[in-house]
């Protein structure tokens, strides 16, 4: 059974019944026709297919906007475009495409705009054409070199790209659609309920293969992972038990911390040991099984060494804030530093080797460390700055150590005054110290 | 050059309606940069110029869908489409993979067009095809994304429909009730086409069931050319030249046309006679430059005693199944919708 193919004739119709007859649907648009030349067949949008801000709804959906009214202007950009790519050699095609800066391609007309002037930038489009070109938007813009274009002002390189690879450079923001979000509160509460009902799949919240600004109020881009792999599924069981415990559902979370202990043994290797490791501090956390408050710092202190070794975190940010420091200090000849959360002193030591090897020597060093006091009343400050006077010493910098414990508390303030620190609530002075200078090998703290 | 004379762009503009033709020629000039001389692909600028959509498992119109991964070592996912029942508003997690509730329901799964080299599965030409099948047939519909051209060439694209193929096919929750069976079609535009055909002979041969064909425009071709070709290169959107550059993008580096890939009843083709081949929708746009490769492969089924239903559409030019604004458009759906319902 094949439908007829309705036999048009060549010339305009312009009766809407017959159109309708037939079996085209009319509109009452007249953006849609064709170029009026005798030889026309007219196929019309259907109705109700101009959205808001008279967008081609068809196009919309496919990803494009256009507006119906400017179809046809569109429909010109194109061919223009062509005429232009054809008159270019096939090798600047690929290159015009790697060179150039491409802007969002769902707006048509400006897509098709900018991939002229990138062709022929003597094409006038108005004044939103400069824009384009502008340097400053773009890194490379380059156009092909034509020698047999006379009217060409300015003769441009074609740059050759040394590896096929390097490809656009695309400028985020405005050109580029932005992620749909999910609904972070609708993926949880669909872990919550897969686990409960525990099922064989899992599911992972993520958008997938690429994402399209869409304007529905919610799209859950959804990923379903086959997790026989017991690997698989002890990860998303760690997860899941997490985010349980953070959200105080201590029944799921002890449901599934029992599960992952199971699943954890039947790996091998690290897998094993970091899924055990995590699984015992989540029931910890699920069991309220808490250490008690230790008096024993120095675990605690080993611990923020080795931490602050192993992430890059913390270090990096000292990195910076140092560079930031020794810029700041640049030809002085005598430096201070009052580190107000003095802890273990783990950002001073790059500092003064950095001070160290600062060509023209290295300044004089004065650092004043305050922390709180330790809850077992040992000095430990103490033995910060003694490591890092020794330090010092070592690495030949003349340095001045000044400790101080401050408790810490609401209007406290901690001031300077010519080599002597003032701690004092608002203006009023509690306690004045002031620096001593390293001359034995002990720092020393004087304290009124 | 062909393509660049201003008459074809005018005979091309009057056959279809101005934003298709917008739309198909849009993606002409955006393909042309992609494809470089020497081979290559510039697959970056590919993806940043598709539009693509998200899976939704949010019922639109009816219809949600959520991606699956079949094979992690080829990275292997696809689109899963579906109808959602008349009460929920949104499905949960454990609903989406839940048992189809009908005596029948056809699973179609479908392998979208771009000659081996553009578009996936998020492509929203696709993703939209895709949703209007669902409702149209009443069906599942699981959208391959098969691995493609240049970086992946012949057979990584039939591997893959038949990866998704054993993987459908072993859903229980896509059994019908009727006979606990997954009613599968195999379902594709252009080069989708081409696989489903692939794909169906790779089933024949190892026992799994594929209740029908539909082939959408199929990508064929061959060494010589036909009579179609020389007279439409270039008229409609298509030119022999990227055809070729796709061919040799796909085709293993030493081969030519007549592989067996491009042209199954070829020189180098063989016989599919007494073999038990599913029946075969296969539309053909009559203005497609490769409409005679198509009528030929139709021919040949036939030929070897297959079940096949040409349907010829004269005037109707590459990608006219993408908007529904044509009467060929509704054509086609209605056959597929029959082709695929239990009744037939």
């Amino acid at each position: 059974m094949k439908r007829e193919h309705p036999n048009l004739h060549p010339q305009q119709i312009s009766d809407p019944s017959t159109l309708a007859a037939a079996g085209y649907s009319t509109s009452t648009s007249t953006s849609a026709m064709a170029p009026h030349n005798g030889k026309a067949k007219i196929w019309e949008e259907g109705e109700g297919h101009q959205a808001d801000g008279g967008m081609d709804e068809l196009l919309a959906v496919l990803g494009y906007k256009v507006r119906s009214s400017d179809m046809a202007e569109v429909a010109q950009k194109l061919e223009q475009l062509e005429e232009v790519m054809g008159h270019a050699q096939e090798d600047g095609l690929s290159h015009l495409a790697s060179d150039s800066v491409h802007y969002n391609p769902s707006d048509l007309s400006t897509w098709l705009e900018s991939m002229i002037s990138e062709l022929n930038p003597n094409l006038n489009f108005g004044p939103s054409a400069d824009s384009l070109l502008a340097p400053a938007e773009s890194s490379t813009i380059t156009s092909i070199d034509f020698s047999d274009h006379k009217h060409h002002q300015q003769q441009k390189l074609f740059e050759e790209s040394s590896s096929s690879d390097y490809d656009l450079k695309v400028i985020p923001g405005k050109a580029v659609f932005s992620q749909t979000q999910i609904d972070s509160r609708e993926s949880k509460r669909l872990k919550t309920d897969l686990y409960q009902t525990s099922s064989s799949s899992s599911l992972s919240s993520a958008t997938t293969l690429g994402s399209f600004g869409i304007s529905t109020e919610s799209t859950r881009p959804v990923v379903l992972v086959d997790s026989q792999e017991n690997g698989i599924r002890l990860v998303h069981l760690l997860m899941a038990c997490a985010e349980a415990v953070q959200e105080s559902n201590f029944t799921l979370a002890e449901a599934l911390v029992k599960q992952i202990g199971f699943l954890a043994v039947s790996q091998a290797g690290v897998m094993r040991k970091v899924a055990t490791y995590f699984a015992e501090a989540l029931a910890r956390r699920i069991y309220k099984l808490c250490p008690q408050n230790s008096t024993d710092h120095s675990l605690s202190d080993i611990l923020q060494i080795h931490f602050y070794e192993t992430c890059p975190y913390l270090k990096f940010a000292h990195f910076t804030a140092n560079q930031a420091i020794l810029e700041a200090f640049e030809g002085k000849k005598r430096v201070h530093v009052i580190d107000f959360s003095m802890n273990q002193g783990m950002q001073w030591p790059a500092l003064m080797q950095a001070l160290a090897l600062r060509p023209g020597g290295p300044p004089a060093f004065r650092l004043t460390g305050i922390g709180p006091p330790a809850h077992d009343n040992t000095d430990h400050l103490q033995e910060v700055g003694w490591k890092l006077a020794q330090l010092a010493e070592n690495i030949h910098v003349e340095f001045d150590m000044l400790l101080a414990l401050f408790a810490g508390g609401d209007g406290y303030r901690v001031e300077e005054n010519n080599g002597c620190l003032m701690l004092g609530w608002h203006t009023r002075p509690l306690i004045a110290t002031s620096a001593w200078r390293l001359n034995t090998n002990q720092p020393v703290v004087g304290a009124a | 050059m062909a393509g660049s004379n201003g008459v074809n762009l005018n005979e091309s503009k009057r056959v279809v309606p101005l934003n298709t033709w917008v739309l198909i020629s849009n993606f002409k000039l955006a393909y042309n940069l992609l494809r470089r001389p020497d081979g290559t692909f510039n697959r970056h600028l590919a993806e940043f110029l598709d539009r693509k959509v998200p899976a939704n498992a949010n019922p639109v119109d009816g219809v949600f869908s959520f991606d699956v991964i079949i094979d992690r070592g080829t990275s292997l996912l696809s689109r899963i489409y579906r109808r959602a029942d008349a009460q929920e508003s949104q499905p949960n997690i454990v609903d989406l993979e839940k048992p189809v509730n009908s005596e029948v329901v056809p699973v179609i799964i479908f392998f979208h067009g771009g000659s081996f080299a553009h578009s996936s599965s998020n492509s929203a030409i696709y993703d939209t095809l895709c949703r209007r099948l669902v409702g149209l047939c009443k069906a599942v519909v699981v959208s391959v994304n098969y691995r493609r051209a240049p970086e992946n060439r012949y057979p990584c694209p039939y591997d893959d429909g038949w990866t998704a193929l054993k993987w459908v096919n072993s859903r229980t929750w896509l059994q019908s009730k009727k006979d606990s069976k997954v009613h599968i079609y195999l379902a594709g535009d252009s080069s989708g086409g081409n696989i489903v055909h692939h794909v169906a002979l790779r089933a024949v041969e190892s026992g799994i069931d594929v209740l029908g064909n539909i082939l959408l425009n199929p990508m064929f071709g061959g060494q010589e050319r036909t009579e179609s070709e020389k007279r439409l290169d270039g008229k409609y959107f298509v030119t022999l030249q990227d055809r070729d550059w796709y061919w040799r993008a796909f085709l293993p580096e030493r081969e030519d046309r007549d592989h067996p890939a491009c042209n199954p009843f070829g020189p180098k083709g063989k016989s599919l006679e007494g073999i038990k081949f599913p029946k075969s929708l296969v539309v053909v746009a009559g203005l497609d430059l490769v409409h005679d490769r198509q009528i030929t492969y139709a021919e040949g089924l036939k030929k070897a005693g297959q079940d096949v239903k040409l349907l010829y559409l004269e005037q109707a030019t590459i990608g006219f199944y993408l908007l529904p604004n044509n009467n060929y458009f509704h054509t086609v759906m209605d056959e597929i919708s029959e082709f695929v319902s239990p009744n037939c």
